[in-house]
């Protein structure tokens, strides 16, 4: 027997905040197959309940038929996933991953070792100053108590004793093996969704209006002196620092709780001052080491891991999950083998579509007057025309849709499926080159009314589209293929993605978190493809180059237009940013869309699937094309004049690393890939309505046929429930608002078991 | 047997003459609006059955034996004849606009199969898409000067010594066109007092109807404007150019009438090909890979015109000796509940034209949209329960491999689409039509077993789905007889 090496599954696990002292219980999400479309149930599943004074797995609760209750009391029961080790065992010449346990360590006589790493890069993102990355480490843990993860900044200020202060990112314990459970793995509980402050400002910054909103002002929030933490003098954060570059700024501007008006007027009208504002989430690497009797690390491997806000419909999934786009990177944006597609899988996507419609209010998004008011919510509606100019317009005919009867059409999909009839809809499905595209049939594509990484309409990822191209499709044949992952071995990676790990619930793996989004939920994942080409980085949702080594120094401040890349056996010419189009103003024709601030109407399109074609040619170069001129506040479309474009080849990074499905290192590191959310996360829920991510901070709840033959319902954010949805508006008391989730988000915001208000 | 528009149809025009006649056949005891109102009721009649026909050759393609390297093919040509169908369904709602306008009453009626019509020079029928049937459907979508030599010779042969030659005498779609038109385009005939604008908000909408299945006819997608990769994008011959145009006026009418009809045998649009050049094109290709001797189809072998009466309860279609009786008692519950479901497509359709687009901006979302969409969504059963019974046996008996032969979907009409007249009984009648599809479902519960897991399932999905819909129905009928109360 050998030991051939270790591997961390899940190599990315996702914890969920919240601050009661118990962990949520596992549980599993069954569909009942004589009623496949209703609401799926939760059932409490296995559950490891840890002594954390000991650090031992002392007991296992029971499965149940009920659900586990996500809140207790009025405190929300965090998500604290564990990590597994597992070994790699050569045996007769064949390998097998087996859970590395006691029994192994023993027969190999190595000894543990873990290292973690974690970073919270929110306000540095914005200001730049590495100062304000707050960081934690813990090194060298072999014992099973359990540790606080605390982050640090050089801008933080220091206690009454002198100590320098912290926010506690939550909590590591390697899990003590014991007879009935002698795995090797480690467990983060994170921290408790807190908001962090900054001392006071000598001087209040001079805003342009002060924020107007019903109720208590939004000044008014008080952070105890505890959880002051950031100077105010030592960094800009607190009234000091505005967004004012598209370029350089996240996408959207001002995502963090500012000073002046509302932070929805940061990106659409004028950038306020942050108010000093952090949180507690956090991303980071987990490091084991198996050290030999001498001391020598003779074994190591990683793991991923982020702390996010809860799932708050746990009983849904999004139609485009962190899972698809890691799928596309591990097995292609194209089906290897088409005839043999199981048509489960692209049923799979139809059932997250409709999970997430559910949630989504449509004739709201759809940009429909409401009972007689114009509709100014956030929507995509008023995204086209506040950013391209596009003639504020419905995106399907007026009053044509409603959530009920849309969810519906969707169940009807699926409820083909069931009967083995093939997708028939690739043809309505917006491909990723057509984000950009907002005439009417470009907008009525699907998804619909959502926004993707590139703030423009939601795409599949490609390998998602050419499922339901082709699955099942040779069913007029008379041939079903069935669905088969296959069993977790060292070599089939598949699974390594799909391995939940033991007592873990299923809103800790990948495929609960919501894909490639602006900004996203769990991660801002648009930052994980920023170093895809060795020697540059550029900005997570722009083709510009931020950074670059000193080999490609010439290529800073320049514009990636477009890169060479074989596919279907032909060098294709493949762009990263579209011109977009729509309507002319008088509707009767097609052009492009252009501002005072965009010319041409370029939109930089997001790197998941503008990238998807390259990681094939991993350690290859590949011909990359920039503008001549560098220009940080101007942007331009691919098919530049030959003289206005420089040409270099780049090489092609590995995004996994070697043999494994954990995101390499070089990618991101600790603290990159949450960087770009809102700071802190609370704002993120107020902002933006629910057209990212309705699956899990859902928009429209108890919803119920109304006698006018539509839906009537809540708006997930209503205080008070009435049945009667209030529209998105800033200035609405009736909604929760910044101060109540900064303050009181546990207690205020209700999850939703089976589409209603759960507690 | 003749329709029964025939009677008023004996002086219609015969077209093969250079000059219509001034009367334009309309008989002495007609308006000019009802003329053109019957005109129209007959071509929404022929659009109905075209479409049926067509879907009923596009499921038919398939089966194990189809070689694998010709699936793709295969498949394409199912993609390309319920595209066709597709768009014959749009004349179908754009004919209903007309009506709509017009003031006449909503037509979704016609005969079961096989229908012998005077317009249409073969009966109507559903059969699967072998090249006899491809060569009456290129044959009947030709432009009048159709004279491509080889294929016209070839085509016109076959058919003359097949078994249903083309009718000599027959009044075409086209000629029904040209007179529908020219009855349309005279102020003299049709005054503007016979045009009722106000309907324009209960007529259906391209956004509405068909804004992802198709483009609006002639617009090109523009995506060659996005970035370097110049992609020219124009309408493919698999995808569907769905017209569906309400009109408020003559002009709107007759524009809307003349794209209809010249989708047919020639589009406007350069880019797209007409129904009778797609034909063509798969009948090329359908000779070349499955020659007539050839023992592999590319085709399940349905049953021509099948249904779920015996010759002597069939109600109508005039060739009754050609229809087929599906005698499996599974596969006959299969084709009841699909023509329950078919019922409720062709209710929710007419419905539509009842209940005005969502113009009230107080209301929001209502009874229009949802119904619409439960249209769409019968479509789709009506999809898979056709696949269902094209994998189902004919009669019993033929459950096994080697005597299997399959059933197909029957499309029988229901005895009457007439709406109640009261709104409260509309939607009564839905609550009927699902009750009597539950009944068939527990039936079909009880009778499948093990190996139809998939059938089930899409059962187990189908009354999922029901439930939802009837619970939105419940709530809709008491809005409705609370109304009813306070007024009374």
């Amino acid at each position: 027997m050998k030991l051939n090496k270790i591997v961390i599954l899940p190599a990315m696990a996702i914890a969920r905040m919240g601050s009661s002292e118990k962990p949520l219980d596992n549980y599993e999400i069954k569909h009942d197959p004589k009623a496949p479309l209703d609401f799926r149930k939760i059932k409490r599943a296995e559950t490891f309940i840890v002594d954390t004074q000991t650090g031992e797995i002392t007991e296992t609760l029971p499965a149940s038929d009920e659900p586990p209750n996500f809140k207790d009391n009025n405190k929300i029961r965090p998500v604290a996933p564990f990590l597994e080790v597992f070994a790699v065992i050569e045996e007769n010449g064949e390998e097998k991953l087996s859970p590395l346990d006691t029994h192994l360590l023993k027969h190999f006589s190595l000894a543990v070792k873990w290292h973690v790493k974690a970073g919270n890069y929110k306000v540095y993102r914005r200001t730049t100053d590495e100062n304000d990355k707050v960081t934690a480490e813990l090194t060298d843990i072999s014992d099973h108590k359990q540790y606080a993860l605390n982050g640090y900044s050089p801008h933080f200020i220091k206690d009454e004793n002198g100590l320098p202060k912290s926010i506690p990112f939550g909590k590591i314990q390697f899990i003590k093996p014991n007879k009935t459970h002698p795995e090797i793995r480690l467990r983060y509980t994170p921290g408790k969704g807190l908001v962090y402050g900054s001392t006071p400002t000598k001087e209040l910054p001079n805003v342009f209006q002060p924020q107007e909103m019903g109720g208590v002002a939004y000044s008014g929030i008080e952070i105890p002196p505890e959880r002051i933490v950031y100077d105010s003098e030592k960094g800009l954060w607190n009234g000091k620092y505005t967004d004012n570059d598209s370029t350089l700024n996240t996408l959207a501007q001002g995502l963090y709780a500012a000073y002046g008006k509302a932070p929805y007027f940061n990106y659409y009208q004028e950038p306020q001052p942050a108010r000093g504002y952090l949180d507690d989430a956090c991303d980071g690497i987990i490091t084991i080491e198996l050290t030999d009797q001498a001391g020598h690390v003779a074994y190591s491997a990683k793991a991923r891991f982020c702390s996010s806000p809860p799932i708050f419909a746990p009983d849904s999934e999004f139609v485009r999950t962190v899972q698809d786009d890691l799928e596309q990177v591990l097995l292609g944006p194209d089906i290897e083998n088409q005839q043999s597609a199981a048509l489960s899988l692209a049923q799979d996507i139809v059932r997250r579509a409709y999970e997430t419609v559910r949630f989504m209010n449509l004739s709201v998004l759809n940009g429909d007057p409401v009972k007689g008011r114009p509709n100014h919510a956030d929507t995509m509606v008023g995204n086209d025309s506040e950013d391209l100019g596009r003639a504020f317009q419905p995106i399907m005919a007026p009053h044509s849709l409603d959530t009920l009867s849309i969810t519906a059409l969707h169940q009807q999909l699926y409820t083909a499926m069931e009967a083995g009839i093939p997708p028939w809809f690739y043809d309505l499905l917006r491909k990723p080159d057509e984000v950009a595209d907002l005439t009417d049939k470009g907008r009525r594509k699907m998804p619909a009314m959502m926004s993707g990484a590139d703030a423009r309409y939601l795409a599949l990822t490609y390998r998602q589209i050419d499922l339901i191209k082709n699955a099942g499709k040779d069913a007029m044949f008379g041939d079903f293929p069935v669905e088969n992952t296959g069993q977790l071995t060292p070599k089939n990676l598949t699974a390594h993605l799909h391995y939940r790990g033991q007592s873990n619930p299923p809103n800790t793996h990948i495929n609960s978190s919501v894909g490639n989004c602006c900004p996203g939920l769990e991660f801002d994942f648009r930052s994980v493809w920023k170093r895809a080409f060795v020697g540059i980085t550029l900005v997570e949702h722009d083709n510009y180059v931020l950074q670059a080594d000193a080999e490609y120094a010439d290529l800073q401040g320049r514009r990636l237009l477009s890169f060479d890349i074989e596919k279907d056996g032909e060098i294709t010419n493949w762009p990263v940013v579209v011109q977009a189009i729509g309507p002319s103003a008088d509707g009767t024709s097609t052009e492009p869309l252009r501002t005072d601030d965009n010319p041409d109407g370029v939109v930089s399109l997001e790197w998941s699937n503008t990238l998807a074609y390259i990681w094939k040619h991993a350690g290859q170069k590949l011909k990359c094309y920039f503008t001549k001129e560098k220009m940080l506040n101007k942007q331009v479309l691919a098919n530049l004049p030959a003289d206005q474009i420089i040409t270099k080849e780049l090489e092609v990074r590995n995004f996994f690393e070697e043999g494994s499905t954990l995101i390499n290192e070089a990618l991101a590191e600790p603290g990159e890939l949450t960087q770009g959310l809102c700071s802190p996360w609370q704002n993120d829920f107020r902002e933006c309505v629910c057209y990212y991510w309705a699956s899990s901070r859902p928009d429209y709840v108890n919803v119920e046929p109304a006698p006018n033959g539509g839906s009537q319902g809540d708006n997930w954010m209503q205080k008070k429930r009435t049945g009667q949805y209030v529209v998105d508006d800033y200035k609405d008391n009736r909604l929760i608002n910044y101060q109540d989730l900064f303050m009181d988000w546990e207690a205020l915001l209700k999850f939703q078991i089976g589409g209603r208000d759960a507690e | 047997m003749a329709s029964q528009h025939s009677k008023h149809l004996l002086n219609f025009p015969d077209m093969r003459n250079e000059k219509l006649p001034i009367n334009l056949g309309k008989p002495g005891q007609f308006t000019w609006r009802d003329y053109l109102l019957m005109l129209l009721d007959i071509d929404a009649g022929i659009e109905h059955a075209l479409m049926v026909q067509y879907l009923y050759a596009a499921y038919s393609l398939g089966g194990p034996q189809v070689p694998p390297d010709k699936r793709e093919m295969v498949r394409r040509w199912q993609q390309t004849i319920l595209s066709i169908a597709k768009e014959e369904m749009g004349h179908l709602i754009t004919v209903q606009n007309a009506i709509t306008l017009m003031g006449g009453v909503i037509s979704m009626e016609r005969n079961d199969y096989p229908w012998d019509h005077e317009f249409y020079p073969f009966p109507f029928e559903l059969e699967p898409l072998t090249l006899n049937s491809l060569a009456k459907y290129v044959y009947a979508e030709a432009p009048e000067e159709w004279n491509e030599a080889h294929y016209c010779r070839e085509i016109c042969d076959k058919l003359q010594h097949g078994p249903t030659p083309p009718k000599d005498k027959v009044k075409s779609v086209g000629a029904l066109f040209k007179t529908i038109l020219a009855i349309l385009k005279d102020p003299n005939r049709i005054t503007e007092d016979d045009f009722h604008p106000e309907t324009y908000a209960y007529q259906a909408e391209w956004a509405a109807w068909s804004c992802n299945h198709g483009m609006p006819s002639g617009e090109q997608a523009s995506n060659q404007l996005q970035g370097s990769k110049s992609k020219t994008v124009k309408t493919c011959p698999t995808t569907a150019d769905v017209i569906i145009v309400p009109v408020a006026t003559r002009d709107d009418m007759i524009e809307a009438l003349e794209q209809v009809a010249e989708q047919g045998e020639a589009p406007k649009s350069a880019t797209e090909e007409s129904h009778f050049h797609r034909f063509l094109k798969i009948y090329q290709e359908y000779k070349q890979h499955f020659p007539e001797n050839s023992p592999i189809k590319p085709y399940k072998a349905l049953p021509v015109n099948p249904t779920t009466f015996d010759h002597i309860q069939q109600q109508s279609g005039d060739l009754s000796g050609t229809s087929t009786q599906i005698t499996h008692p599974i596969s006959i519950k299969w084709a009841n509940l699909f023509d329950l479901r078919y019922r409720l497509l062709l209710t929710f359709l007419t419905h539509t034209f009842r209940l005005a687009r969502g113009v009230n901006a107080n209301n929001g979302a209502g009874n229009y949209q949802a119904v619409m969409h439960n249209a769409f969504k019968e479509m789709y059963n009506l999809k898979s329960i056709s696949d269902i019974l094209t994998r189902s046996p004919l009669h019993t008996g033929m459950d096994n491999e080697d005597t299997f032969r399959p059933a197909g979907p029957t499309f029988q009409m229901p005895y009457s689409l007439e709406l109640p007249a009261s709104e409260l009984s509309c939607w009564l009648q839905y609550r009927d039509i699902f009750a009597a599809c539950k009944e068939i479902r527990a039936w079909l519960f009880d009778w499948l077993d093990e190996k139809d897991q998939q059938q089930i399932n899409y059962l187990h999905a189908m009354e999922n789905i029901d439930n939802e819909t009837l619970h939105w129905l419940d709530t809709v009928i008491e809005a409705h007889k609370l109304a009813r109360s306070m007024r009374s």
